[in-house]
């Protein structure tokens, strides 16, 4: 027992001389001090590229920082350790008045999310049409790619996304909101800006609803059209990796 | 069959492999004959990082490098981590596994940096523990590097050579010799490095790291920062070429991540150190025939 409460004594000290605000007096703890805050901050740099734009690479440090503070990593792994980041920017006080930067950092983790997703080949247009073109078509429930992801965003942050990832020029934004999806089926990130009603549909088809519900779910749609819309947004992304029908 | 257009070095040569370089590194050529990867940098389960990953086992032995296991805090390992370690070994069937003697968290809370481990008899028991586990886990050996050092703990009563001996003799793990981390620890510490290499027993060492430092300019004792961002030192090369004469050739492989250079740049630094290992073999076989 002497023995496990010497261990927790020194990692515990060590771990409070890491993490305090101020440096140590002694130079060697300050450089496991500044490295692990430095590996940190390249973390969150390189999770978050178009949020350090936004606010400019002086204040991102800042911020970092305050997010050190707040936020021990909780995980070994920590290309996760951004995770929080959405959260903490809403309450941030110097930057709340950016009411769509919490949403540009949750698109820049789903993004990561989406690249990094498991590799499953989608289902080809030909397959795709002859499954669901049958009789019980409507019936079955449709796997979508393992690297959709979807955000709906009272910010336009897809088009502030794009624009900052390709021109540094000052953007006129509009209030409107935008409803996102994020794919990759073979070696690019696709991030497509879609209607609610299809938003609303891949969500619906995601939770493993069969294809009927989702254009119930629609009903001030014209069904046949809005089927249309959803099957063309499906094949023409390569959304789907298999159509599962029940049993008859 | 791929003909290098110049000789191989007379032992295994690899570098880290960055993702400026997976174009040309691809291509091979190059004398080098493997590739080390940092094992968290893959954790994901997909995308285009596995796809060039997945090239170059095709072509080339890999070495999977973790660096957030903490095998040296007290605490269990985690449980996740070991097991996206495991996915990770089980795919591609790499040539060497290792990790550090070093802890990057405990109890829960991470650090991202490998922080120094007091070496007495009760941390050896439990870094024993963690290395069979490991081990166990992914069924086969792993190696486990020396780490650089920049403080002296007062808990520990073992020297590094030793406990890393003891380590490899304990649980069958190998041993991963970084010799800029010796010579950084050396300095930093007020040791001999040549009198560390000595302690080592040589058959352990499964792999060598070769790595270049900078000198702390705020410190008012010398203080080297292992920042993998320099040329390989002289006095590292002469060290690791002094070990190779006396010990024979060991897989070899050149770090660097700090403001990455042009692949040639640590292609020519696989080249020194070849050329620093037949310069001390000539001088060895000179002194032999008098």
């Amino acid at each position: 027992m002497v023995e496990a409460t010497n261990h927790s004594s020194f990692f515990d000290t060590f771990t409070a001389k890491l993490r305090s605000p101020e440096p140590s007096d002694q130079s060697g703890v300050n450089v496991y001090r500044n490295n692990s805050r430095a590996a940190f901050l390249r973390v969150l740099e390189e999770t978050f590229p178009i949020v350090r734009k936004l606010v400019g690479e002086e204040f991102f440090r800042f911020l970092a920082h305050e997010f050190y503070g707040a936020h021990p990593a909780n995980s070994p792994w920590v290309h996760l350790y951004g995770k929080p980041m959405p959260k903490f920017l809403e309450t941030f006080e110097p930057v709340k008045h950016l009411a769509y930067l919490p949403d540009v950092a949750r698109l820049e983790i789903l993004w990561l999310e989406t690249y990094h997703a498991e590799d499953t080949a989608p289902l080809s247009a030909e397959v795709l049409q002859s499954e669901l073109a049958s009789d019980t078509g409507l019936a079955a429930t449709v796997k979508l790619h393992p690297s959709l992801r979807l955000l709906a965003s009272e910010h336009p942050v897809a088009t502030l996304w794009q624009h900052n990832k390709v021109s540094d020029s000052p953007l006129k934004l509009t209030s409107e909101g935008e409803h996102i999806i994020l794919v990759r089926p073979e070696t690019a990130v696709g991030v497509l800006t879609v209607s609610p009603a299809l938003f609303k549909a891949v969500q619906l088809i995601q939770n493993n609803q069969s294809l009927e519900s989702v254009i119930l779910a629609s009903a001030d749609k014209d069904p046949q059209q809005h089927l249309t819309e959803v099957f063309r947004l499906l094949i023409q992304h390569q959304l789907v990796i298999s159509v599962e029908k029940k049993n008859d | 069959m791929h003909v290098s257009p110049r000789p191989a070095p007379a032992f295994e040569a690899g570098v880290g492999l960055k993702p400026q370089h997976y174009k040309e590194a691809l291509e091979g050529h190059h004398p080098l004959s493997f590739f080390e990867v940092h094992a968290e940098n893959f954790f994901g389960l997909g995308g285009p990082p596995h796809r060039w990953l997945t090239a170059f086992r095709e072509k080339f032995d890999l070495s999977i490098h973790g660096v957030c296991l903490s095998i040296g805090a007290p605490s269990a390992l985690d449980v996740g981590h070991l097991q996206r370690l495991k996915l990770l070994v089980d795919r591609y069937q790499p040539k060497f596994v290792s990790e550090h003697l070093a802890w990057t968290g405990d109890s829960g809370i991470f650090h991202n940096d490998l922080l120094p481990v007091p070496l007495n008899a009760a941390s050896f028991r439990y870094i024993c523990d963690h290395v069979d586990e490991v081990q166990s886990r992914l069924g086969r050996q792993i190696l486990i590097e020396n780490p650089s050092l920049y403080l002296e703990l007062r808990e520990s009563d073992i020297a590094e050579p030793e406990f890393l001996n003891d380590l490899a003799k304990a649980t069958g793990c190998g041993l991963l010799l970084d010799i800029n981390n010796v010579f950084v620890s050396a300095t930093n510490l007020g040791f001999e490095a040549q009198a560390y290499l000595d302690k080592i027993e040589a058959r352990h060492v499964g792999e060598i790291h070769l790595a270049g430092h900078v000198v702390d300019p705020a410190a008012k004792e010398p203080l080297l920062i292992d920042n993998h961002g320099a040329l390989i030192c002289d006095e590292v090369l002469a060290l690791y070429a002094a070990f190779v004469a006396d010990k024979g050739p060991r897989p070899t492989l050149v770090e660097w991540d700090t403001d990455v250079p042009d692949f040639a740049v640590l292609i020519g630094e696989t080249r020194r150190a070849c050329r620093a290992i037949e310069a001390a073999a000539f001088v060895k076989s000179e002194m032999a025939h008098g």
